[in-house]
């Protein structure tokens, strides 16, 4: 017997209706359903193969799921099976299978007697149900693919008629449309979380808000930006305290300037004083978001926190400025200059010290040529690529105190300056500038000009006065020595004379007396030559023969002579001297004077029995050396005044007024060597 | 005798130049009083010497040294220059050390000091001999 509910025509439109009212169903279902949760998919399903079974009266229904690999499909959902089946039965893919046909095949079978079936052969799940009838159709995949198969069976022999194929056809596109709907919103879900995750992952807060102005979404870092909880409790933009200079009023807040008139912020600085009270500086961006009929649906909002930026910007420019009052207060003129030699910068000082400002005078180095200057020495003016700043640009040289001559710009007033020049360069060595410093030096060149006249002058007063002095000196020596000799002509041409008589006379009375009478003269003989002894070395001594125009090898020998007969202290002569010499009577008297009080130090310190007396004459001067490898002696005591009236100290006065000098050599135990100097002797 | 003159008494003739006219008088006595010498003229300057030089017949010329004008060693080269035989003796107050040399290099036979009258005559006598008085 064959069931045919469709041969009445009342009663087939009645099933068509039933059918569409099912398809239109389920598409409810699945539309208000899906988007909820994957699992409402299984629910669907479930419901699918329930409905589809009732519409149709057929024992069972099936969703068939190909399974990775193609060879098998799982029973995914069903009705009318035995227990425990659905979720884990298999059926074979192969063309023995009615489902693999119909996969196959891809378009709906319909099996009128499955044992007589001649295109395939009954699985055993539909064998082992009694299954007789049936038909299956293709449920196509999100990605136009084969997903699966819709089937409905029935253990009695049933004629399906082409409406039922068209409904159980229509359900499985739906079930392929709802997965594919699921799919979609699979997919909608991971580009969400994706987005979701960049989002709070981003170094910028991020503020999504309705056409209302309403608060949808705030990363985390808004809410570390603005030390609030996303979403604040009044969910209201206009909480934040933002600003600029001042308070925003609330129409100029970037965001709802956007949601008003979809304005694009870009860029905008505000200043934002976070709920611990800190203030932020923040950078932010809006656009906002339109539908397809171009209406604003939702405004999004961008801050980039530049707090530290702003700050280390605020300090660079503090220190900038800094430095720039620090350029200005000092007295140097300071000239900044960029690689090509344009000048970019300059302290108050270049202006007073140029006259007027010299950024706007070089756009390079070439134009420095405009600048009047001069080299001192030469007087020749200082081309452009002889500048400081110029050989600083190009060479990298350092100019330390160069000095220069300069005019004023305009007013021809000139001075001098010293300049100083150095370049800058890069982190890579890289000269990108230079710079120069001038400093004014012409007072302290003026002042030390008038500070040289003045030393120059004081030194000629110095220098006559001395002549002055050495004059007096001079003439003070020769009165002396004029008066030594007057006395000593006396003692010589008098005095001695009537000694030498009386001595004679005596002499001649002698020859007249008897014996004892020749005593007693004998001994006033004696006493006479006694006193013709002293007057004779009294006048030696006044005036020695040196002086009286004999010259100084004379007056060394008549010493030498003297010294050795009084104190036993042989005197090595080294006389590399003419007889008739050139030198002053007062000149003489104080050489020999000099040499003399040498010889009495050795006899005194020296502990010698002989010594050296060396003399030369040369360049243009004379040379006298005394010497002894005797004791030696302290210089330094000798050189004081002792009892002797002419001492070491007096003679280094006195040969320091006609210009020349003593030197003593000596220690203990090391000899002694004096050295006399005096010039202008030729 | 050892004394070469050939006149009538047979003394050496003595020509003083000496300045200092005590001085002067004295030698004049001291060789006046010797047997083989007498003074056959004393004078106090150079100039004087040489004035009478040629009118004098002299056997040894005894010079001061130091004299007011032209020196006693200069005298003795002037006169040597006129007769170079001449026998000269200097007789000087002043240190021989420093002086004796411009005695010889004036020509004179020896160079004595003022101080001691016997030496004096001893080099006299000498340089009348023509030998030189000083070793």
């Amino acid at each position: 017997m064959t069931f045919n509910p469709s041969d009445d025509p009342t009663d087939a439109r009645t099933i068509r209706a039933r059918q569409h009212e099912v398809v239109a169903e389920l598409g409810t279902f699945a539309l208000r359903n899906l988007s909820r949760s994957p699992t409402e998919l299984d629910a669907l399903m479930d419901r699918v193969v329930g409905q589809v079974a009732e519409t149709l009266d057929v024992a069972y229904c099936k969703v068939l799921e190909l399974l990775p690999g193609g060879g098998e499909m799982l029973l995914r959902a069903g009705v009318g099976w035995c227990e425990g089946l659905v979720g884990k039965a298999t059926v074979d893919t192969g063309p023995n299978s009615q489902a693999g046909y119909t996969l196959w095949s891809d378009e709906p079978v319909v099996v009128e007697v499955l044992s007589s079936e001649s295109r395939f052969t009954g699985p055993d799940l539909l064998v082992e149900h009694g299954v007789v009838s049936g038909m299956s159709c293709v449920i196509t995949g999100p990605e136009g693919e084969l997903w699966g198969v819709l089937g409905a069976h029935s253990t009695s022999l049933r004629r399906y008629t082409p409406d039922d194929v068209f409904f159980l056809q229509s359900v499985a596109n739906l079930l392929g449309g709802a997965l594919q709907q699921q799919a979609a919103l699979g997919a909608l879900r991971a580009s969400e979380e994706r987005l979701n995750r960049v989002l709070e992952h981003l170094p910028v807060g991020v503020i999504i808000a309705d056409a209302d102005g309403t608060l949808l979404y705030g990363n985390t870092e808004i809410e570390r930006l603005f030390d609030v909880r996303f979403p604040p409790e009044e969910g209201d933009w206009s909480k934040f305290d933002c600003m600029r200079d001042e308070p925003f009023p609330p129409e100029r807040i970037p965001m709802n300037r956007t949601l008003r008139d979809g304005e694009f912020v870009v860029g905008e600085e505000m200043r934002v004083r976070r709920a611990d009270g800190d203030m932020r500086h923040l950078t932010v961006n809006t656009a906002p978001v339109r539908d397809e009929l171009g209406r604003i649906v939702l405004g999004v909002a961008a801050f980039t926190d530049i707090t530290e930026r702003k700050r280390a910007h605020e300090d660079r420019d503090r220190e900038h400025k800094v430095l720039l009052a620090v350029l200005d207060a000092l007295p140097t003129a300071v000239i900044i200059a960029d690689v090509e030699g344009r000048i970019v910068r300059e302290n108050a000082a270049t202006g007073e010290l140029w006259g007027e400002s010299t950024v706007e005078k070089a756009s390079s180095w070439r134009d420095y040529g405009a600048f009047p200057a001069w080299w001192p020495e030469s007087g020749e003016r200082i081309a452009a690529e002889e500048w400081a700043m110029t050989r600083a640009l190009r060479d990298g040289e350092v100019t330390r105190n160069e000095l220069i001559e300069y005019e004023k710009l305009g007013s021809g007033e000139r001075g001098y300056a010293l300049n100083n020049a150095a370049p800058v360069r890069n982190d890579d060595g890289m000269i990108v500038g230079g710079v120069v410093a001038m400093m004014d030096v012409t007072h302290r060149l003026t002042a030390e000009r008038l500070l040289r006249e003045h030393k120059e002058l004081l030194e000629e007063r110095v220098r006559q006065r001395t002549d002055q002095v050495r004059q007096l000196a001079g003439s003070l020596s020769r009165a002396e020595q004029v008066e030594r000799a007057r006395i000593a002509q006396v003692l010589h041409d008098e005095v001695q004379q009537l000694l030498y008589a009386v001595k004679i006379q005596i002499d001649l009375l002698d020859r007249t007396l008897g014996t004892e009478a020749k005593q007693e003269l004998s001994d006033s003989r004696e006493l006479l030559q006694n006193a013709i002894d002293s007057t004779r070395r009294l006048t030696l001594s006044i005036n020695p023969p040196v002086l009286r125009g004999e010259g100084l090898a004379a007056g060394f020998r008549w010493l030498a002579a003297e010294v050795e007969e009084t104190y036993s202290l042989h005197i090595d002569l080294q006389l590399e001297l003419d007889e008739k010499d050139p030198l002053a009577v007062d000149q003489r008297a104080l050489i020999l004077r000099t040499v003399r009080e040498l010889l009495f130090n050795v006899v005194k310190h020296a502990g010698v029995d002989r010594a050296v007396l060396a003399a030369v004459m040369q360049d243009g001067g004379l040379r006298v050396e005394v010497r002894d490898e005797g004791k030696g002696f302290d210089a330094s005591s000798a050189f004081g005044r002792n009892a002797r009236s002419f001492g070491l100290a007096n003679i280094c006065e006195r040969l320091a007024l006609h210009g020349g000098a003593l030197e003593i050599d000596t220690g203990e135990g090391s000899g002694t060597r004096a050295m006399v100097w005096l010039p202008g002797v030729e | 005798m050892a004394h070469g003159t050939g006149h009538g008494d047979g003394k050496v003739r003595v020509f003083l130049v000496e300045d200092h006219p005590t001085m002067r008088n004295m030698l004049r006595k001291l060789i006046d009083r010797t047997i083989d010498f007498r003074v056959v003229a004393a004078v106090s300057t150079a100039e004087e010497a040489l004035e009478r030089f040629d009118r004098t017949d002299a056997d040894l010329y005894m010079v001061d040294l130091s004299l007011p004008g032209m020196s006693g060693d200069a005298l003795i080269a002037r006169l040597r220059q006129q007769r170079p035989e001449l026998r000269a003796l200097i007789v000087s107050g002043h240190e021989r050390a420093l002086y004796e040399h411009l005695a010889f290099r004036a020509g004179a036979l020896g160079y004595v000091m003022k101080d001691d009258p016997e030496e004096i005559l001893r080099a006299a006598r000498r340089a009348a001999s023509g030998e030189r008085p000083n070793p």
